[in-house]
């Protein structure tokens, strides 16, 4: 019984895939190989965001400059790759880009003391902006082959974007359970006092995870941009709801200290799938955002409320 | 086994103001000229009352507050640490009260945190963390498994799992504060055989806790502490308990508590069968008319939950609360505040005082609607306010525009009694009225309580300071464990004795 | 000791100017950058911009004060924008499509703004989910819920009745500049002068003192949430009154997000209590007048939101700065 209450986290999971299997037998295609393939390709940019984002929750932060980044992140890549640059060094610059956002976010919360949310909301801003800037505007497309490759190859029958999220699920996953980093990020979420008292500087660390959320970011807005063949300097804004969606249906605790990155990209893959079957449904996008955007608010008021229910059952004299 | 491994020489430590900065021109010390040395491989008791020094004593020692004047002499080399880390490193291994472990982590990763042991440059190797903390946890007789996340270990597990860790980077000296405070007999017999263990082994132990038993059963020495100062050692082969007591308590009250009023045969307060929480047992009591009604015990006895559930500021189970007469079905505060209940809390700067407002707006604050019937604040009838109420508690500030944050400790207590004085209640509740605050205030907030009492008025105080306790109560209710443990009339007179007998046994 | 000498007049700790300075930082920043502009930027020195500026505005400052009591309470409000979005359609909808009575129409999109304000402040105080997970996530549910009754499509000819509200002329200026006015005179009481506003103060700084002061916290919580609310609807009234269309990308993140910038440059604090009408008013000028000058410049109006995303952070740096040395 400890076991399974240990890992609720993963019966509600299964339990919405079972309700999607179920309600996808309900839709014609919707069980062929290849639509399932395009479900995790589609969901394969959110997957990487929610990669740094799973991290700056786990320690008590939040990160909601994704949507932004992941626009600037491309926008730098792609307007440099037009200019004739190396397609390697446009991506790599366009991952710099979102690193050092990141890192200026972890900068923010960790020296000067200026809450999450406010910093990345406005880093998240200044990062769309700085988009338009560059666009003037407009879209920018029409990139190599090769960069098209990226987001719509497929490599042994399989995306070549899935393999992408797989390595950074994969690098994640081990970062956060192997590396002694890893384990201070989690031990970090549970009690910061305990941690600084271990001579463990905790500012480096927030830092680091907000420049790993803003690389990933960058990264997948570079993987976006290859998927769709164009940068356009809003098109990361959906990506930020959807991101802290997959964390929150993922299990990652607002009250940090919790959460698994493999967990974040189910959460991923759930809401792929949930926007893969609404659209073959024929229902409307804009469907879509109302239903994110009450899941994430009862999920959120559920794992508050189980909260501070275990708070009041341990008070004791 | 006798010689000594640790002496603290003339340690001072004095009281700071909201900036930290120490008060070094105020006759109030936390630490006042504290000797103390440790044997080897002896267990030092270490005892007094809330706010004797003891923690800040031992925070000094393991390196978390600096001391103001003083020295450390460890194992004949002169050290001073400037944070825990050094402590530790020195072989300092402290066991804090509320433990110092991350309850989302296993306990391998609690014990090699900031220390994990590397496979190679990048991976840990989880496997020999595993395998060491076994080891480590083995090594006092404890089969925990390291794989367990720490919340879901009991406080007693996690209380060995932090004595492990001490033990792992060598400690030669161990804090413990109060640790038996949450263990079962059964936990309690585990961990002193484990001390007894470790004493064999040479390791000294500062054993700080309120119970006679335990100091007889394991102590060696005894330490006592009195208002930050050292008064007096004893070994516990010469125990006796009346001179302990009497270190404990002292002989000197001062006569600073004027006692004109007369209580009244009218019950303001009367608290029914009222549980402050599921396991704890009932508590009645009552408050008459111009009664001081003194609540003693240790902190952590539930006096201030009482004080909580009785003004609403939080829910209890079950119990009734009757006022004038009239039950309150479920307390809040701003019924009660309408009722004419003031609760004067037990941190002022926590939830007593609005910190970035001005003395002004603090005093006016829980009686807005009924200074300003028409919602509208009027500046110059909100000023006549504050200057009557500063004046009358004798506030010394430059103007009641001063943001309260910049006044003393005593102003400040003076401002939270004003804005409750504003409108005079029938009761008051004052949760320790007199904490951190210097004499000569000290002296004026017992003089004003004595007139208010003998205006009619219910108190009802919590203070952990015996002197006080006995000077102003006319009855005190002694708590212990959640409930209320004993009742001493003014006429049976009141002692040290007892009310420590009935905070203790 | 004698009450004289303990209760002195209140003198100013520094001198006059250091007060104003420090009390009164958004008029401060105002002056100069309006000095700077008029010295420096060419065609900002006319009576026409200038009424141009005050115009543009006047809606912002009705959204703002609304921003601003939410951050008083510690909170923010992220759906804000969307609000706007959702009750310019509702409001479209209502009297243009299905023809209800201009007052009727107009009274139901307050309404809705009320309740919308309402339901953020009960998950915020009640469930106790933060602030801007809450409003990030009744944002998108209110964008999405706008799209759906509008179809998507924008509403536009409005009912000249309707227009009139906002666009009959007042002198050089118009009635929605009027309707600011009055809302600013409003809230200045409501905020400066009436027991609410020193509540919600109280409040804003420490919740639990002023809990156990007696106060009705939770009241007093919510109340801001629905106050936001209704005046975010209130802005989307005027605002598709000015544009003649209702639309659901109108407001939007973007418009929250200058709201938030000018509220927080006009010297509310991110960690609750601090706020004042007329610190809104001057923080909407001052991101106005950044507009404005990049407008005449001719420099790239994309800059624009780089631009206040860096006045913000200066703003915010310098905040946490000072609650640090505190």
């Amino acid at each position: 019984m400890e076991r399974i209450k240990q890992h609720k986290n993963i019966i509600w999971i299964g339990a919405a895939i079972v309700a999607l299997i179920i309600a996808g037998s309900f839709i014609p295609y919707f069980y062929t190989l290849d639509n399932l393939l395009n479900v995790v390709r589609q969901s394969s940019v959110v997957a990487i965001c929610a990669v740094g984002v799973t991290m700056v929750i786990i320690i008590l932060g939040i990160d909601l400059s994704v949507g932004g980044i992941v626009s600037f992140g491309a926008m730098v890549c792609g307007i440099l790759m037009l200019a004739g640059n190396n397609i390697v060094l446009c991506m790599l610059a366009g991952m710099a880009v979102g690193l050092a956002f990141g890192l200026f976010n972890g900068f923010m919360v960790a020296k000067i003391g200026v809450p999450p949310f406010i910093t990345t909301l406005v880093v998240g801003q200044v990062a769309a902006g700085l988009a338009l800037v560059l666009s003037n505007g407009g879209s920018i497309g029409g990139f190599p082959d090769s960069y098209g490759f990226i987001g719509n190859g497929t490599f042994l029958g399989v995306p070549v974007s899935n393999y992408i999220m797989a390595a950074f699920v994969i690098v994640g996953s081990l970062f956060m359970a192997k590396t002694k980093m890893g384990s201070q990020i989690y031990a970090l979420g549970g009690n910061e006092t305990v941690v600084r008292q271990e001579g463990i500087n905790t500012n480096k660390i927030k830092i680091i995870v907000y420049g790993i959320s803003g690389f990933c970011a960058a990264c997948g807005g570079i993987l976006l941009s290859a998927q769709l063949d164009t940068v356009h300097p809003i098109q990361g804004e959906p990506y930020l709801l959807d991101t802290i969606a997959a964390c929150v249906i993922g299990g990652v605790s607002m009250m940090g200290g919790e959460g698994k990155i493999y967990l974040a990209l189910v959460g991923a893959l759930v809401i792929g799938l949930v926007r893969n079957a609404l659209n073959m449904l024929g229902m409307h996008p804009f469907y879509q955002n109302i239903i994110i955007g009450a899941i994430i608010i009862v999920v959120v008021a559920i794992s508050v409320w189980n909260k501070n229910k275990k708070i009041k059952e341990s008070k004791t004299f | 086994m006798s010689e000594t491994i640790l002496e603290m020489r003339g340690i001072t430590k004095y009281i700071f103001d909201s900036e930290g900065i120490a008060l070094k021109n105020t006759n109030v010390k936390i630490l006042d000229n504290i000797d103390f040395n440790l044997r080897h491989g002896e267990v030092h008791v270490l005892m007094g009352e809330n706010g004797a020094g003891k923690s800040t004593l031992m925070k000094i020692l393991g390196g978390i507050i600096p001391p103001d004047e003083g020295e450390m002499v460890l194992e004949g080399q002169k050290t001073g640490f400037k944070n825990p880390m050094e402590a530790k490193a020195a072989g300092i291994g402290f066991i804090h009260q509320e433990l110092n472990l991350c309850q989302n982590i296993d306990v391998a990763h609690n014990m090699f945190l900031g220390n994990e042991i590397m496979k190679n440059s990048v991976f840990m190797d989880k496997k020999e963390m595993y395998q060491r903390s076994a080891e480590l946890l083995a090594r006092i007789g404890c089969n925990i498994n390291p794989k367990t996340i720490v919340r879901n270990l009991s406080t007693a597990q996690q209380q060995l799992v932090e004595i492990a860790k001490a033990m792992s980077y060598h400690s030669k000296i161990l804090i413990m504060d109060e640790p038996t405070a949450s263990l079962s007999q059964n936990e309690i017999d585990i961990l002193f055989n484990l001390i007894r263990d470790m004493k064999g082994k040479g390791i000294s132990i500062i054993y700080i806790s309120h119970r006679f038993e335990e100091l007889l059963e394991i102590g060696d020495r005894i330490t006592v502490l009195r208002d930050g100062k050292n008064s007096g050692n004893m070994d516990v082969a010469d125990y006796d308990y009346d001179k302990l007591v009497n270190m404990m308590v002292g002989r000197t009250l001062e006569k600073m508590h004027s006692c004109t009023h007369i209580p009244q045969e009218e019950e303001v307060l009367r608290v029914e069968g009222l549980k402050i929480s599921e396991k704890t047992k009932p508590i009645h009591i009552t408050v008459k008319k111009g009664e001081i009604v003194g609540l003693g015990g240790l902190v952590g006895s539930g006096r201030t939950e009482l004080a909580q559930s009785i003004f609403g500021a939080r829910r209890f189970p079950s119990g009734k609360v009757y006022y004038m007469g009239e039950r309150i079905k479920k307390p809040n505060p701003r019924s009660s505040v309408q009722k004419g209940i003031a609760y004067l809390s037990e941190d002022r700067k926590l939830d007593g005082l609005v910190l970035p407002m001005d003395i002004r707006e603090n005093i006016t604050l829980a009686y807005l609607d009924r200074f300003f019937k028409n919602r509208i604040i009027s500046k110059p009838r909100e000023r006549e306010i504050a200057e009557g109420e500063a004046r009358e508690l004798n506030i010394v500030c430059r103007s009641i525009y001063q943001l309260v944050s910049t006044l003393s400790g005593g102003n400040q207590q003076k401002v939270v009694l004003a804005k409750w004085l504003s409108q005079m209640p029938k009761l008051l509740i004052l949760d320790e009225p007199t904490r951190g605050i210097d004499i000569n205030a000290k002296a004026e907030i017992y003089k004003l309580m004595d007139e208010i009492a003998g205006q009619g008025v219910a108190i009802l105080m919590i203070s952990s300071e015996m002197p006080e306790l006995i000077g102003m109560s006319d009855r005190i209710y002694v708590m212990r464990g959640g409930t209320i443990s004993d009742e001493i009339d003014k006429a049976d007179g009141i002692t040290q004795e007892r009310i420590l007998q009935g905070a203790l046994n | 000791m004698s009450s004289e000498k303990t209760l002195k007049q209140a003198k100013p700790a520094g001198g006059w100017l250091r007060g104003f300075v420090k009390n009164n930082g958004a008029i401060v920043i105002f002056i100069i950058i309006f000095v700077f502009a008029l010295i420096f930027i060419r065609n900002f020195a006319s009576v026409e911009n200038m009424l141009n500026i005050v115009k543009q505005a006047a809606i912002p400052i009705i959204a703002c004060i609304g921003m601003t009591m939410v951050l008083m309470t510690g909170g923010i409000d992220l759906s804000l924008g969307y609000n706007i979005g959702f009750t310019s359609v509702v409001a479209g909808l209502l009297i243009k499509t299905l023809g209800v009575p201009v007052p009727l129409g107009v009274i139901a999109a307050l309404a809705v703004g009320l309740a919308i304000g309402f339901g953020n402040g009960l998950l915020v105080d009640k469930v106790k989910v933060p602030a801007f997970i809450t409003t990030l996530g009744t944002g998108y549910i209110l964008l999405g819920a706008a799209q759906i009754i509008s179809k998507g499509e924008t509403i536009n000819k409005l009912p000249e009745d309707f227009l009139a509200i906002g666009t009959t002329p007042v002198g050089d200026l118009n009635t929605t500049v009027l309707i600011a006015v009055a809302v600013a005179v409003i809230f200045y009481i409501v905020l400066q002068r009436s027991t609410y506003g020193r509540a919600l103060a109280a409040f804003g700084y420490n919740q639990r003192a002023s809990f156990v002061s007696g106060i009705p916290a939770s009241k007093i919580h919510v109340s801001a949430y629905a106050i936001c609310g209704l005046l975010s609807a209130l802005a989307g009234v005027l605002l598709t009154i000015r544009v003649n269309c209702a639309q659901p990308d109108m407001g939007g993140g973007d418009y929250t997000f200058q709201i938030v910038t000018a509220a927080i440059v006009g010297g509310a604090s991110l960690f609750g209590g601090k706020g004042t009408v007329v610190g809104s008013i001057f923080g909407v000028f001052i991101i106005k007048v950044i507009e404005n000058c990049i407008n005449l410049t001719g420099v790239q109006y994309f800059l624009y939101q780089a631009v206040m995303g860096i006045v913000i952070l200066l703003a915010l740096i310098f905040e946490c700065v000072k609650n640090k040395k505190l």
